[in-house]
């Protein structure tokens, strides 16, 4: 197009031998080799230019095989988080009335046994014979009797001695705690789940006793789950990778674009209690913990005021 | 060398075969200038192609979509637009999920304004309400996206500087710490959307700013602008888990503007889980937390939990100064309950009412 446009000029000129400048501009678009050679040239940089930006675009991100593969490994090592840690069930049961226990593998009734064996008088330090589990923590609250009847086991009892069964235990629970209960009545204190519009479905509010154990009420400390940039996985040994020391300053696009190889080492050395899953013992006990975690832990808090201060 | 080369051809030039176009100046095609020009030409076509190759073993669906491509503003959708976009990402999930989700586009109630409570007595910092929302919402797993970040901080301080959220505990809580979630704060004036060159996040009638995902060419500016660090990029196409058959483990219950799986180069944020709440229910974070330190509801309802703490508890919203007035406040209870709650020693903490008033303040 460009070519047949320059070809209806009559003048010719030459870069040199041409005529002088004005008459060049006056015929619009010379044509000569000299300047034909010039387009064919721009015309290759422009072609090289949008083939250059293709394979850029292309190649950015997907097309790159060391990322592609990390995405491919990683797609099939994401550390899942287990359903049980997620669930929205409550922590605790609370029990029926009557209520029924477990004693010695059988499941009984209060009244099965405290009908025919009248327990002695509550001494300090109490010399138990059956409810060995129970661990009375309750500050003040230290003996059976403030809460359970004393004739009749399957109840609760309340301050001028009447007797609640066991679904009604907030009411209990608020002989003392009355702010608390006052805050958990206007659902400012403990878990709702369910519907927060009630008109468009049901919302279940939590008793004390879901969350709360009531012979020790003090919340039990819980294993968290896994932080940011810890869910990764070594595809050599399976072990999560844990961010570094100076985690904090890390890019995150460059930590999962490099950052697997660089910390697999570090990881495989020092994080091998890991393997085990934590969430199968809902309970957590302190005792199970072996000495490498320990160690990592004391890592951590060693940290800690270092981070604070 | 140029110069050389067309004075030697500028007689030919004249006689040249013009292959019968009628303009006698038409410029000669020489043996020599015919086969410069077409091994440039050829050249240029066979480095285009081989740039161009990668193409071929792409799914140009994956790529680009025209339908996408020339998809209006959510604003401006007609209801039929929307709902042929809705069967178009519908079909799309399907191509590359392998399951048809229930995608639907849930507007806001008029009159209702969200507002999200939490109590930073109560948080114990175990990370439930991150990965819960990771799994609601269909963040991506790899590179890992996720909404809420839980900081550690220092007893005695309120300094987000100092804090950590990598912390890395065998349990928690940590007695010489509290517990900081920070997620979107759904602003009443948000700085996000006041960057944002396109529009293609804005604030919605209930509250809940938004994000057409469609829409958002990816600068970036939105993060840069949030004071509460809450807006996460997608460096990468998301990657999910597969379970051992190869489902996808995804949230099938989808909106448009909240929890569909996300393109490459598009931001996302919390939206307090609009695909939940639009339709009364809590929001997953909430529903999760095992402590009960999240509260959620309608403040213009006065009975509401949210309403209650307003009116009765302490409570403060975050980087106040710079005026963004957040929906997402937190509080406290008048006692910190968990100072030293796990000490063992049965006979000290016996002597102790509730063992609530071993220290902290």
């Amino acid at each position: 197009m460009a070519a047949s446009g320059r070809a209806r000029h009559p003048a010719r000129v030459h870069p040199t031998t041409g005529p002088p400048p004005m008459r060049r501009a006056a015929a619009r678009g010379p044509h000569d080799g000299f300047r034909s050679g010039q387009v064919i040239a721009t015309w290759l940089m422009a072609i090289i230019f949008i083939a250059l930006a293709a394979y850029f675009v292309y190649t950015v991100d997907d097309r790159d095989p060391v990322v592609q593969q990390i995405i491919e490994t990683q797609s099939q090592d994401i550390a899942l988080i287990p359903e049980a840690a997620l669930t929205t069930e409550p922590r605790r049961q609370t029990l029926a009335d009557p209520p029924r226990i477990e004693i010695n593998g059988y499941i009984r009734t209060c009244n099965e046994c405290h009908d025919l064996l009248k327990s002695t008088v509550e001494v300090l330090p109490r010399t138990l014979t059956q409810h060995t589990h129970i661990v009375l923590q309750h500050g003040m609250n230290d003996r059976c009797l403030y809460c359970h009847d004393a004739e009749d086991r399957s109840k609760l009892t309340m301050l001028g001695g009447e007797k609640i069964p066991f679904t009604e235990s907030p009411r209990l629970c608020a002989k003392c705690h009355g702010t608390t209960y006052r805050d958990w009545q206007a659902g400012t204190h403990g878990r709702t789940n369910g519907y927060w519009d009630t008109s468009r479905g049901p919302q279940k509010r939590l008793l004390c006793a879901e969350c709360h154990e009531p012979h020790r009420p003090a919340y039990p400390p819980y294993q968290p789950l896994p932080g940011p940039y810890m869910l990764r996985t070594d595809p050599d040994n399976h072990q999560p990778i844990h961010a570094p020391e100076d985690a904090e300053h890390v890019n995150p696009l460059r930590m999962w674009r490099t950052g697997m190889h660089g910390h697999a080492a570090e990881a495989a050395d020092a994080e091998s209690s890991h393997e085990a899953d934590p969430y199968d013992d809902p309970e957590p006990d302190a005792s199970s913990h072996d000495g490498t975690e320990d160690d990592h832990d004391q890592d951590q808090e060693s940290h800690t005021p270092e981070e604070g201060g | 060398m140029d110069h050389t080369d067309c004075s030697s051809q500028h007689d030919q030039r004249h006689v040249g075969t013009s292959s019968g176009t009628p303009t006698p100046y038409r410029a000669g095609l020489t043996r020599r200038s015919f086969l410069r020009r077409s091994t440039a030409a050829v050249g240029g076509m066979a480095a285009l192609v081989a740039a161009l190759s990668p193409l071929k073993d792409l799914d140009v669906e994956d790529m680009f979509s025209v339908e996408r491509f020339l998809q209006k503003h959510y604003k401006e959708l007609s209801p039929e637009e929307l709902e042929k976009v809705l069967e178009r990402i519908r079909a799309q999930v399907e191509r590359d999920y392998k399951f048809r989700p229930e995608l639907k586009d849930i507007k806001a109630t008029e009159g209702v304004q969200f507002v999200y409570g939490l109590n930073l007595s109560r948080c114990i910092g175990c990370r439930r309400c991150v990965h819960a929302c990771v799994k609601e919402n269909n963040q991506s797993r790899s590179p890992e996206i996720q909404y809420i970040r839980v900081l550690e901080i220092p007893r005695g301080t309120i300094d987000i500087e100092h804090s950590n959220h990598y912390y890395d505990r065998k349990e928690v809580p940590d007695p010489d710490s509290f517990y900081m979630p920070v997620q979107c704060h759904q602003c009443k004036k948000p700085p996000c959307v006041k960057v944002c060159p396109i529009e293609a996040t804005w604030q919605e009638a209930d509250g809940i700013t938004v994000i057409d995902y469609d829409w958002c060419i990816g600068c970036r500016y939105c993060e840069a602008a949030c004071p509460y660090w809450a807006r996460r990029f997608n460096f990468a196409k998301p990657t999910y888990a597969q379970d051992d058959e190869g489902n996808y483990l995804l949230n099938h219950t989808m909106t448009y503007l909240s929890n569909r799986p996300r393109q490459q180069g598009v931001m996302e944020k919390c939206h307090f889980c609009l695909q939940r709440t639009r339709v009364g229910r809590l929001p997953a974070c909430l529903e999760v937390c095992p402590v009960g330190a999240r509260k959620f509801g309608d403040v213009t309802d006065p009975e509401s939990e949210v309403s209650q703490i307003l009116r009765s508890k302490r409570i403060f919203v975050l980087k106040k100064e710079v005026g963004t007035e957040p929906r997402f406040f937190y509080y406290f209870d008048e006692r910190h309950p968990q100072t030293k709650t796990s000490a063992p020693t049965v006979t000290i903490e016996g002597l102790e009412p509730g063992g609530r008033t071993g220290g902290g303040h």
